[in-house]
């Protein structure tokens, strides 16, 4: 079996593990006889999407000299690291925006990415990240009339 | 028509602030477009929050002139180093490069800006008379023809959008399945919030739709970050001079109307839309054989096509709420997030913005060829920042958009977990066109569904009533078939050149 079809197989079992979830939780909605009740069209959902998951298994064995398309992950390269620490770093992003303020936790992401990039240039690492925080944030708060979160460096300027 | 067509063009010189929109949204689109891993697409779902408290006709005009820059833009690295800014300039690579390798990078640009800026002014003219009437005609639809027109939107991209019919369900029920958390739409009764106040109200539409198109095309990118740049310098332009345009206004002519048509087919989009007219030129040319090498009409025909499909793709999305491929069905997105509802009834209900915004579109054409003009010579610099900053920058404006339509932290979490889902599913080839149209069909769908079963006392006779429904229904079978029968032959392909590498 090639790699392709296994991936295939597992998003498949995934989805169809999120089905049940779904069905799952769905249990317990008001639902009354004479018309189609709360839970009716997401049951209804669940169930094609494990009928369709059900359907890419069958395929993924059938046709399993098909494709040539190289697997999702042949080796784990620098990229796929990259990525990991990127989904990190938004969710310490996620976590510090509202105490730090939106410019300082800004800064810090985008020094943090730039750097771990492989931008090596000290000007660019600084200024980029300082000015673009800054100008989004007046951006946002003049044009668009909305504040973004505000910590120790906005209370000081704006 | 004609009369509301000027009442719009009336609302958009009455007021500056539309000028300033239009031409800030097109050079916009231009510079998005011409950064090869930046898409029209990935644009104007970064600029959805912006429009948040324009009046509708503006932001729409706004994310609308994102698109046109945007597919025009493409062109301009595909001139000047090899690499087509989106894959719709694909087909522009051939013609326009070699015309740089002889040194006449100025007659390419100026024809690819001629072509771009008058493919899309006659499409907007296809555009205004087709819309018209398709409306009209779409307004005997009641609940039951809705549910179903949600449904064959979506059985429609489904089907075709992918390598294989059965991934695009797949996707396309999942976006439904996914769109049925928070409140229900009847009676108001909360579903799969998993207890989190947040998700209430379901996931938000621009979150998601970030992480769809936006967020996921980083994840992509990132994996590429180490792919040296190409260097280029500052390049002058200008108009093509009289007799270069009376050669290619006959190509430009044809390559309208074919973009224009495969533009409103849901489905293949701005790609075929550019490839099919380069084909059909080829056919038709005396010297087939400088195609390829240097043929302005190769340039014009692709070029011309593109822009076309892309405002052929507008036709099905403003008139029905069936977008063509992944920019309408982003614009599809914003349409909902500025209180518009796509659909036949956004013609009734709200004529005087949909006749405004096709106002701004023409206007749109005009600034286009000047902006292309003075923006392409400068973007030998710009197609040539590093990504180590771009994407880094990129990435804080996805979130910040995320974030700004409800102020709310949450979201950025749900804009990263689409992120990772939209991967994912490009990855695997299931598409992510299907899960943002059932994320947005799905209340549609279902509160139709529901409605037509309460008309109807639970009887589903109520889906066979007359010839209009059932046509819809042959629609969309007829649909799964093609799709199947696509994806089939696709397979059979890419099985017969496995077995020809594997000899």
């Amino acid at each position: 079996m090639n790699p392709k079809s296994k991936s295939d197989i597992i998003a498949a079992i995934f989805l169809i593990i999120l089905s049940l979830i779904f069905f799952w939780n769905s249990r317990g909605f008001p639902d009354s006889k004479r018309e189609i009740g709360v839970g009716a069209f997401p049951r209804l959902l669940a169930g094609l999407l494990i009928i369709l998951s059900i359907v890419l298994i069958i395929h993924a064995i059938k046709d399993f000299t098909l494709s040539k398309s190289p697997p999702l992950f042949k080796e784990f390269t620098k990229g796929h690291k990259l990525i990991l620490v990127v989904i990190v770093a938004l969710l310490i992003y996620i976590r510090i925006l509202e105490p730090l303020g939106f410019i300082l936790s800004s800064f810090l992401l985008l020094l943090t990415l730039m750097f771990i990039f492989g931008e090596k240039r000290k000007m660019i690492l600084f200024f980029v990240p300082i000015g673009f925080s800054i100008i989004l944030y007046i951006v946002f708060a003049k044009l668009a009339m909305v504040t973004l979160p505000e910590g120790i460096i906005e209370s000081f300027f704006f | 028509m004609i009369g509301y067509l000027l009442e719009g063009f009336v609302i958009v010189f009455s007021h500056p602030f539309n000028m300033v929109v239009i031409i800030i949204g097109v050079g916009v689109g231009i510079i998005i477009g011409a950064m090869p891993g930046l898409t029209a697409t990935m644009g104007i779902a970064i600029a959805l929050p912006l429009t948040f408290g324009m009046p509708p006709e503006v932001g729409l005009t706004l994310l609308i002139s994102i698109f046109i820059g945007g597919i025009h833009g493409g062109g301009i690295p595909a001139i000047l180093i090899k690499t087509p800014g989106t894959p719709a300039s694909a087909a522009t690579i051939a013609d326009g490069f070699a015309l740089t390798q002889k040194g006449e990078t100025s007659l390419a640009l100026g024809c690819h800006v001629f072509s771009s800026s008058a493919g899309s002014f006659l499409s907007t003219i296809i555009l205004v008379f087709a819309s018209a009437l398709i409306a009209e005609f779409a307004l005997k639809f009641g609940a039951a023809e809705y549910f179903l027109l949600a449904m064959l939107g979506l059985t429609i991209i489904s089907a075709i959008s992918t390598e294989s019919t059965v991934k695009g369900l797949i996707a396309g029920v999942l976006g439904l399945l996914l769109s049925t958390c928070g409140l229900d739409p009847m009676v108001g009764y909360p579903r799969f919030t998993f207890n989190n106040y947040n998700l209430m109200e379901g996931f938000s539409l621009v979150p998601a739709l970030i992480g769809l198109f936006a967020i996921s095309q980083i994840f992509y990118e990132i994996e590429n970050i180490d792919i040296p740049i190409v260097k280029t310098k500052d390049v002058k332009t200008k108009l093509p001079d009289f007799s270069t345009i009376k050669k290619i206004i006959p190509t430009i002519i044809r390559s309208t109307i074919i973009g224009n048509i495969i533009g409103a087919i849901p489905g293949p989009g701005c790609v075929l839309g550019a490839f099919i007219p380069y084909q059909n030129e080829k056919r038709l040319s005396k010297h087939p054989e400088k195609f390829g090498y240097g043929a302005i009409e190769g340039i014009a025909a692709a070029e011309a096509g593109n822009n076309a499909a892309a405002i052929g793709a507008l036709i099905p999305t403003i008139t029905l709420g069936i977008p063509g491929e992944a920019a309408t069905a982003v614009l599809l997105g914003g349409l909902m997030i500025l209180g518009l509802r796509p659909g036949p009834l956004l013609f009734k209900n709200n004529p005087e913005i949909v006749y405004a915004v096709f106002a701004s579109i023409f206007i749109a054409c005009f600034v286009l060829l000047i902006e292309g003009l003075i923006l392409a010579r400068y973007m030998g610099r710009l197609v040539t920042i590093s990504k180590k900053i771009l994407l880094p920058v990129i990435l804080l404006l996805c979130v910040v958009g995320a974030f700004a339509i409800r102020r709310s932290v949450f979201d950025i979490g749900v804009a990263l977990i689409f992120g990772i889902l939209g991967y994912f599913l490009q990855k695997l080839n299931f598409g992510v066109v299907p899960v943002l149209l059932g994320l947005i069909l799905g209340p549609i769908a279902e509160s139709n569904l529901r409605r037509a079963l309460i008309i109807s006392r639970g009887s589903l006779i109520i889906f066979f009533n007359n010839w209009l429904d059932i046509s819809l229904i042959l629609l969309g079978i007829l649909s799964l078939i093609f799709g199947i029968r696509l994806s089939n032959s696709l397979k059979k392909i890419s099985k017969e050149s496995t077995a020809q590498t594997n000899e």
